[in-house]
């Protein structure tokens, strides 16, 4: 037991990074479970391996690229749906796997091996450094301001969409939907390092989903969630430690498994 | 922008609807003044929840505009009875969701409506009519000038559309907002109006209830209420004797 206790400083970032990541995840992907846009992250992030790419390939950080990328799928879906070329779900899926299919083979083409693919796909979280925990400690504070700026709005969007828009107008409730796609883009291409392209929506939506059982009201609902993605890090980040397990996949079935119990606990 | 009488909280003139090819409103004017309570009535699909929209500012007008008093506030209750219940909300909560209000300006507000014994509930788990209390509440907390409430009633039994109306009109009293409703509940909600409003595609007239009453068009459109008065409250039927060029290709 005396390892568990005499982390190495990379466990301790990990750590850290996971939980902050969490923190803004619940606000988001509450908000993305509001508005019924799971696919739509999941699309998005897909994507996200065109951004590692375009980095790669540009000699430049992937944070920016990937971010410019998240943006650019958004907007083509909005722009395919708008012109009926197919339902929401079938544009979304197309976009997903084409985006992650041309990020293989960029990636590949940018000279990144195999091992590199993996990583980019599942996370790598173990390998967070310092400055890393920066960079997501200032987007993860930009991002809850931003939310904290939205919140209100978008939650009654969410609600009643007519609503919002007859009490706020609908060119404002245009332009708070694009910030909170915003939001969604910058916390991809955050994420994305540390949870991989192929998990984040996993990070967004599973805790959400799990403390939606329990929650009256959407605060209490953020709250909750946050505690269980901070809770699902810890646990997977422990159990890929002690087993030799994969450590992203790890916080990923950690949440899954919280859920499934919160499901037994609401209906007992 | 146009100009309006200083009474004037909103206004169209010659307004027009159209999705695609279907022309919903056609040559739509009308205007609303400071407190007053203004009926629509007109049988489905006549565009009423429609026109409400446009109004509303959720829906943009094909032709003309709508011109608003400056500053001015809308409480809108559309006619969807369900609210999106991924979002997990108590009735405090919603109220609180147009801004922090004091603790007093809720109480009475949810005591002029009768629910203040629901604050604490989960609104996804309330009735229709405690639905439409929670969310009208919301409604007159933020102040509004202008009232736009559609078939209100639609989920409620006889004794709680008569209470719901004389709720009107102690929230108009009380606010000393305007109000401008769509009903089908042609005689209780006509003597309370202003002005009524026979909407079928196009405005077919508008005027007080006592001469709308005496309307050819409203004897068209209403014949069995026309006919019969007083003793059909709450039946209500729109024979297709009245044909409109608009809305059935040209007439004949
Ligand atoms: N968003 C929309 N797109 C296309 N047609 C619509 C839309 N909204 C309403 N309509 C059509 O407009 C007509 C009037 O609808 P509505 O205003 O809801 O009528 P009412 O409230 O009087 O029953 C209906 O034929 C309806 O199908
Ligand atoms: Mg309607």
């Amino acid at each position: 037991m005396t390892d568990l206790f005499s982390f190495e400083p990379f466990i301790v970032n990990a750590l850290l990074a996971g939980v902050m990541l969490s923190i803004v995840a619940a606000g988001i992907g509450s908000l993305v479970l509001y508005q019924r846009l799971s696919f739509f992250g999941d699309a998005i992030s897909h994507n996200a391996l065109l951004g590692i790419a375009l980095g790669l390939l540009f000699g430049i950080g992937s944070d920016f690229t990937i971010f410019m990328v998240a943006l650019g799928a958004a907007l083509l879906f909005f722009f395919l749906y708008e012109k009926k070329v197919a339902k929401s779900d079938t544009l979304l899926v197309i976009i997903a796997q084409a985006g992650l299919a041309l990020g293989m083979i960029m990636v590949a083409a940018g000279g990144a091996g195999s091992g590199r693919l993996v990583g980019f796909l599942f996370g790598d979280i173990l390998s967070v450094t310092k400055s890393d925990i920066y960079v997501v400690a200032g987007c993860s504070a930009a991002l809850i301001i931003l939310l904290k700026i939205i919140w209100n709005k978008m939650l009654l969007f969410a609600f009643d969409r007519e609503t919002a828009e007859a009490e706020e107008g609908r060119r404002k409730m245009l332009l708070l939907n694009l910030l909170f796609i915003l939001a969604l883009a910058a916390f991809i291409a955050v994420a994305v390092k540390i949870v991989g392209v192929l998990l984040v929506t996993a990070l967004l939506i599973i805790p959400a989903a799990t403390a939606r059982f329990f929650s009256r009201t959407p605060e209490a609902m953020v709250a909750l969630a946050a505690l269980l993605g901070a809770l699902s890090v810890v646990g997977g980040v422990f159990v890929s430690w002690q087993f030799d397990f994969a450590t992203a996949p790890s916080i990923v079935v950690t949440s899954a498994f919280l859920g499934f119990c919160g499901y037994l606990l609401k209906n007992r | 922008m146009k100009t309006m009488p200083k009474d004037t909280l909103i206004a169209v003139e010659n307004m027009g609807k159209r999705f695609g090819e279907k022309v919903v409103l056609k040559d739509i004017s009308f205007s609303i003044a400071k407190g007053e309570i203004v009926t629509i009535l007109g049988p489905n699909g006549a565009g009423k929840s429609t026109l409400l929209k446009v109004l509303a500012g959720v829906v943009p007008p094909s032709v003309g505009e709508v011109v608003r008093a400056e500053g001015l506030k809308i409480g809108y209750l559309s006619q969807g009875s369900g609210r999106n219940d991924a979002v997990p909300m108590t009735v405090k909560r919603l109220l609180l969701l147009s801004g922090n209000k004091s603790e007093s300006d809720m109480q009475k507000a949810l005591k002029l409506l009768k629910i203040e014994g629901l604050i604490n509930e989960d609104f996804h788990t309330l009735s229709g009519g405690q639905v439409q209390r929670a969310l009208l509440c919301r409604c007159i907390l933020r102040g509004p000038d202008l009232l736009i409430l559609d078939e209100p009633t639609l989920n409620l039994d006889f004794e709680g559309r008569i209470d719901f109306y004389r709720l009107l009109a102690r929230i108009k009293k009380i606010y000393g907002c305007a109000i401008l409703i769509v009903s089908h509940d042609l005689h209780l909600v006509m003597s309370k109006s202003d002005k009524v409003l026979c909407l079928n595609h196009h405005i077919c007239c508008q005027g007080k209830p006592e001469s709308i009453q005496k309307h050819p068009s409203y004897a068209k459109l209403f014949p069995y209420a026309a006919a019969k008065g007083e003793q059909d409250v709450g039946v209500y039927m729109h024979h297709h004797n009245h044909k409109h060029p608009l809305c059935e290709g040209g007439g004949k």
